[in-house]
């Protein structure tokens, strides 16, 4: 995010006349202290002086005499504050929309008011608005309109050219379609003036005429229906392909970035972006397409049989075009709410059906019916609604067109009669005219058609050309790890300016042991993602071995850990695959061994399948606990060099606790272990503990050590003991 | 064998302190904010805090400390016990604390890129925002009314849609 915006040339000068250093920060806030919107503040400063110029007031503060800056977090706004003599003031106010750039800003000041001047702070976050237009940019921070020419046009392309055969053969199949429907009324052309008008004729002839006609159309039906059924091929091809691309990107993507976006703003690319695309190519390209043909050639060759007939017919253009415009929006609007409502009944249904037991416990049957009756009255309400207009417009749509045809049998029936047309001409010309009208008022969406098109395009580019974050180095290393960890200096924060960790050191000595205990929140499995290489730190680094971690190759290096997580995930599938997830060619005794281990082999047993129960949202029904036994045993199978487990057994009994703990104890030799977990009775086996508190390692040992120093660790047991009714003395 | 230490925990967190003119005095620092004395202790800048900020704005506020960890000092039932330069100050307070324009009036509401923008009236002034189209949760019913939130997470109030011209609820009825 840009930290530096130029100051207007007023503000310049009178900033000039206070400091003359150069201006290293400058941002804008979009209120006042009172709160009103303003074009107008602007928040700054300089090596020696912060300045807020804020709608015509002034604030200059000279650096050397604040004694610190800060920002205070209120509801959806923010202050800034300096602390002079003691006395803390409010300088500016701003909305969500710039807390990230005022959280950097003072952050900025704050160097220069310990006088570290040498450091500027850059701003790692993306701008979210298009500088330029103000339109919200897309993750890789492009303007959808500002940088149009990132060639929609070119991706359209690129995503059909794996099928251009297909495009060709479709495209084809259109142009002889269009070409026999417009021989089709040569033939009747040729039969009125050949054989009608003039009153000879035989029965044979009305017999090759039927043949041909009735031989066209079916020719014709033949083709849409070939044409349909391959457009509908290729539209669910491309968008198969792109769904594919899509997830397999997924994977890859970084957490750090998929946390960027919502899990439902993701689903939402995958499905609806793909499905867009999907049905453009199978309803507009074909249809609207061959239509565009159509029009095209029709125009051309109406103007050569007949120019002013056919100026006489385009004059209805305009109008059919305004008629539909002004319709079809509303319409579109109609089905919209529709569908609106009927997602909603949905969800309510889906809602009330899911927690149908919480409904029966607290007695409110009574009262979710009449909110869905209320719901489905509404959807009544509008479905009648929709109904009652698409009845009244379309008969006078049909009649403005026909209006077109009328006024040509008009002129057209003049010219007849002055012998400059035929009858077979005119007829010809009744049925281009219908031709031509019938899809212009569709036609005059295709615009429409493309930009919804291209706009999903562009989403779904959006995320397939994002990078990952977590970058794989030009060499990647593969090796068998050894287990070693080092940390040094390291800090990291999800976002910019909220660090959870600062100053982070640790050396693990392979086969070592280290519970990492402190209260909820303060970064413990932040820790162990970044260990796992999740993320990448900020500053400092983690070495694997002496090696830094960002060189190995990371689904190499991910092999070689194993993980227990906090939120226990199992795929759909069996019990086996779940276990035998990282290491899909295990032997079932090495499974078994596993399951042992984990303590999951009793339970396992029980179930219907063994291990081969269906497990997952519509499979059996584990438990918590059971989970986590199938999850420690994933994670021994790997056969880790790294072991991990974050509040492993906290959802188990103490019993098989401390049944699984004595596997691991056996299993973890020769592994580094990383343990977590809030019940310190879990880690009496850990070699040494480091206590994690206000963003760094706060103590560093064994438990007795620990206990010695009588410090944060030695409250947290006495805590626990009190808990649980002992003293620590017993 | 529960111990002391433990059953006086419990009681300190579940019992609530009630705040009332007789043990609380507040004072507005020059800096813009505002200093409390609780039982004739100095507490420091505090901070005021709705608990329901949207079902009963000016009742049961948290006073807190504003630095630290921010410790409860007790609640305030409702405002209105203290006298009227208490009253203002506290509103002022309030004011600054929460920040949610109310939107007077719509002036246009446009659909782009997956996006929606609005710019709208309200009573801090005029400003344009853009709310995300297809997430949910952008427009949540609230009383009569419903709440905006754009894509920085600022949310915006329209209190009453009854009060809106039939013009300006046809510009967002697709949108609610
Ligand atoms: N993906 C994320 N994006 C942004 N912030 C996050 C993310 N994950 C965690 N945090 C924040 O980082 C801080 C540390 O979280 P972390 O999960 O490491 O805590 P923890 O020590 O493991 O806590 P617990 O004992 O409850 O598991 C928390 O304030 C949390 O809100
Ligand atoms: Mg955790």
């Amino acid at each position: 995010m840009e930290l530096l915006v130029t100051l207007p040339d007023n503000l310049i000068e009178r900033l000039k006349t206070v400091t003359c250093e150069p201006i290293v920060y400058c941002i804008r806030s979009d209120i006042t202290v009172d709160g009103a919107y303003s074009d107008d503040v602007f928040v700054g400063a300089t090596k020696d002086c912060l300045f807020v110029f804020s709608n015509g007031d002034e604030q200059f503060f000279e650096i050397a005499s604040l004694e610190s800056v800060r920002i205070r977090k209120q509801i959806d706004n923010g202050l800034l504050t300096v602390t002079q003599n003691g006395e803390e003031r409010i300088v500016a106010r701003y909305t969500l929309k710039h807390a990230v750039r005022f959280a950097c800003l003072a952050e900025g000041v704050i160097n220069f008011v310990e006088k570290k001047f040498d450091r500027v702070v850059k701003c790692k976050e993306r701008e979210k608005q298009c500088p330029k237009c103000g339109r919200m940019l897309r993750g890789v921070g492009k303007c959808p309109k500002c940088d149009k020419q990132s060639g929609s046009f070119h991706k359209m392309l690129s995503v059909c050219a794996p099928y251009k055969w297909l495009v060709v053969v479709i495209v084809s199949i259109m142009m002889i379609m269009t070409a026999l429907s417009l021989g089709q009324q040569f033939v009747v052309r040729w039969f009125v003036d050949g054989f009608l008008s003039k009153g000879k004729g035989t029965v044979s002839d009305i017999g090759l005429f039927l043949l041909l006609y009735v031989g066209i159309t079916m020719l014709n039906m033949g083709g849409q229906l070939l044409k349909n059924f391959l457009c509908t091929k290729l539209g669910l091809k491309i968008s198969h392909g792109l769904r594919a691309n899509l997830s397999t990107h997924l994977q890859k993507m970084s957490l750090g970035i998929m946390g960027k976006r919502s899990e439902g703003e993701l689903m939402q690319r995958v499905f609806n972006d793909t499905g867009h695309i999907s049905r453009f190519f199978t309803n507009s390209f074909c249809n609207v397409f061959s239509q565009a043909v159509t029009i095209v050639s029709l125009t051309v060759l109406m103007l050569i049989l007949n120019w002013k007939l056919a100026l006489a017919a385009l004059f209805f253009a305009p109008f059919i075009i305004i008629f539909s415009r002004t319709f079809w929006p509303h319409m579109r609007k109609m089905n919209h709410r529709l569908h609106r409502k009927s997602d909603t009944i949905q969800n309510k249904l889906q809602d009330v059906l899911s927690g149908i037991r919480i409904v029966k416990t607290y007695g409110r049957e009574a009262s979710e019916i009449e909110a869905f009756d209320n719901i489905n009255d509404d959807y009544a309400v509008i479905q009648y609604r929709n109904e009652k207009f698409y009845t009244t417009v379309f008969p006078f749509m049909s009649l403005l067109l026909s209006f077109g045809t009328y006024i040509i049998v008009y002129l057209g029936g003049m010219d007849v009669l002055n012998g400059e047309m035929t009858v077979g001409g005119l007829t010809q010309f009744v049925s281009y005219a219908g031709m031509l009208l019938g899809p212009l008022g569709q036609m005059s969406f295709l615009p429409r058609h493309i930009v919804f098109m291209t706009t999903s395009l562009d989403r779904i580019y959006d995320v397939l050309d994002e990078e990952s974050d977590v970058k794989i180095s030009d060499n990647p290393i593969r090796r068998e790890i050894d287990g070693n960890v080092s940390i040094k200096g390291l800090k990291f924060g999800y976002r910019p300016h909220e660090v959870v960790l600062d100053g982070v050191d640790l050396e693990v000595k392979k086969g070592e042991m280290i519970g990492l205990v402190g209260a909820s929140g303060t970064g413990k499995s932040t820790l162990i993602n970044l260990i796992m290489r999740l993320y990448d730190v900020d500053e400092g680094k983690i070495e694997i071995d002496g090696i830094n971690i960002k060189e190995y190759d990371p689904a190499d290096y991910h092999r070689q850990i194993g993980v227990v997580l906090q939120e226990t995930f199992l795929f759909a599938g069996t019990v086996l695959d779940n276990i035998r997830f990282a290491n899909p060619d295990a032997k079932l005794e090495d499974v078994i061994k596993a399951a042992k281990v984990a303590n999951a082999h009793e339970f396992i047993c029980r179930l219907p399948d063994g291990y081969n129960t269906y497990i997952g949202e519509k499979g059996h029904n584990l438990s918590g606990g059971e989970k986590q036994r199938i999850a420690i045993a994933r994670a021994v199978l790997g056969d880790p060099k790294i072991l991990i487990l974050d509040e492993a057994t906290s959802a188990l009994d103490t019993e098989s606790e401390y049944q699984i703990q004595q596997a691991l104890e056996r299993l973890r030799q020769g592994r580094t272990t990383f343990a977590i977990a809030h019940r310190l009775s879990t880690l009496r086996c850990a070699d040494r503990l480091a206590v994690i508190d206000d963003h760094k390692i706060a103590e560093l040992g064994s438990h007795n050590e620990l206990l010695e120093r009588k410090g944060i660790y030695h409250g947290l047991v006495t805590a626990q003991l009190e808990m649980s009714g002992k003293r620590l003395e017993e | 064998m529960m111990n002391d230490k433990l059953d006086l925990n419990v009681e300190q967190i579940t019992s609530i302190i009630r705040l009332t003119p007789e043990n609380i005095s507040f004072e507005a620092t020059p800096g813009g904010f505002i200093k409390a004395k609780f039982e004739g202790q100095d507490k420091g800048l505090v901070n005021i805090i709705r608990t329901f900020p949207l079902s009963d704005a000016d009742r049961l506020l948290s006073v807190r400390l504003a630095d630290g960890k921010q410790e409860e000092i007790g609640i305030i039932d409702a405002i209105s016990d203290f006298d009227d330069a208490t009253v203002q100050l506290l509103q002022k307070h309030l004011k600054l604390r929460y920040f949610r324009p109310k939107i007077q009036k719509i002036i246009s509401v446009k659909e782009q890129f997956g996006y929606t923008y609005w710019t709208v009236e309200t009573d801090m002034g005029l400003v344009k925002f853009a709310s995300s189209s297809g997430s949910a949760g952008s427009v949540i019913r609230h009383k009569k009314g419903v709440i905006i939130k754009d894509s920085n997470n600022n949310r915006y109030e329209l209190e009453d849609l009854s009060v809106l011209s039939a013009k300006e609820l046809k510009k967002i009825d697709l949108y609610l």
